[in-house]
């Protein structure tokens, strides 16, 4: 195995780890909010709360985290869901900044979102890096490839 | 053979939101907290510092004895349930707290009982009582967000402390009060309404 295919493979390694660890604490928080939404509507922002139902936006957030759940798990279009994941652990991270100021759960959450962000950045990593289909098609774009020397 | 594969991860994650949706509009009949029990959120003493709208989710009843401040012990004997929304005036029984989906995460509070769970389960709650009368006790709850509240119920009584998730429980005490309140049972563990 040459550097390049040694570098590749850990690359692979570290994409599923994350991508199976964020899938993972998604599918739980998803399951939680939507099977118990009135417990966690202490962490609606005011501002959305004055808006809308808090049950409500808690059963739509914990829906996406759901189905994104779902979709990291499988590594179902890898390079647009890791995004969304970063972009919703982001919006958790600034709704607890609202709600609940500096504390240890904002500083455990800002892990996961560094967590969703590695997954992320290597994804994006890896398709760069590797050659595109030969036949120019995306279906087969974000699965791991050997980079040519 | 991708196209395969690719199928194949799409009906997971339809089925993953099919199954969310349903988790969903189930999840929103579940029994919330009560928020108010015996009426303690419409006696607040102090308005929420910011305003939260969710806030009010402690508070008490309480049942028998005099008083004596603080946290007692957990998960009551047959304890379950939050109680239905307190609204009416006079007292009736209601079912079984331990039966409800609440009871596990029951903490009895009053009579007091010394408990570390408990004392867990309070961080960022404080709570005083104080004897009204021989029949009475006057439960005063001072909540994280700032707010105090408080409320009267029969010293026979007894009041749980609910709280399902440990997880926002952190160094700088409550972060969520969504998922606390109170709940008073009689003796015999049923909800007691008012």
């Amino acid at each position: 195995m040459d550097t390049s295919s040694a570098i590749s493979g850990r690359r692979a390694g570290t994409i599923v780890v994350a991508r199976v660890a964020t899938g993972i604490v998604l599918a739980c928080f998803g399951f939680w909010e939507l099977t118990a939404p009135t417990q966690w509507t202490g962490y609606v922002p005011h501002v959305a709360a004055a808006a809308f139902s808090p049950v409500r936006l808690i059963l739509v957030h914990g829906w996406v985290l759901f189905v994104l759940a779902a979709a990291a798990l499988v590594d179902f279009a890898g390079a647009v869901t890791s995004w969304i994941a970063v972009a919703v652990m982001a919006e958790v991270v600034v709704g607890l900044l609202a709600t609940s100021g500096f504390t240890d759960i904002l500083v455990r959450d800002v892990g996961l979102l560094a967590l969703a962000l590695v997954w992320a950045l290597e994804t994006q990593s890896e398709r760069q890096w590797s050659p595109a289909p030969s036949d120019g098609s995306a279906r087969t774009r974000g699965r791991r490839r050997t980079v040519v020397p | 053979m991708s196209r395969e594969w690719s199928y194949w991860k799409i009906v997971v994650v339809v089925l993953a939101g099919v199954v969310g949706a349903g988790l969903g509009v189930d999840g929103a009949h579940a029994p919330r907290l009560n928020p108010s029990i015996s009426g303690i959120a419409t006696r607040s003493s102090t308005a929420p510092a910011g305003g939260a709208p969710q806030t009010p989710a402690k508070v008490v009843r309480v049942p028998t004895r005099p008083s004596s401040p603080t946290r007692a012990r957990a998960i009551p004997p047959r304890a379950r349930a939050i109680p239905p929304s307190a609204t009416t005036p006079q007292q009736s029984t209601g079912p079984l707290l331990s039966e409800t989906r609440y009871g596990a995460y029951a903490y009895q509070v009053y009579p007091t009982t010394a408990s570390v769970e408990t004392d867990r389960a309070l961080t960022g709650f404080r709570l005083t009582f104080r004897r009204v009368d021989s029949a009475t006790v006057q439960v005063t709850a001072d909540l994280p967000d700032g707010t105090t509240q408080s409320a009267t119920f029969a010293s026979s009584d007894r009041l749980y402390f609910i709280e399902t998730r440990m997880g926002d429980d952190g160094f700088e005490g409550e972060t969520n009060l969504g998922d606390d309140g109170f709940v008073i049972t009689d003796a015999d563990g049923h909800i007691v309404r008012h």
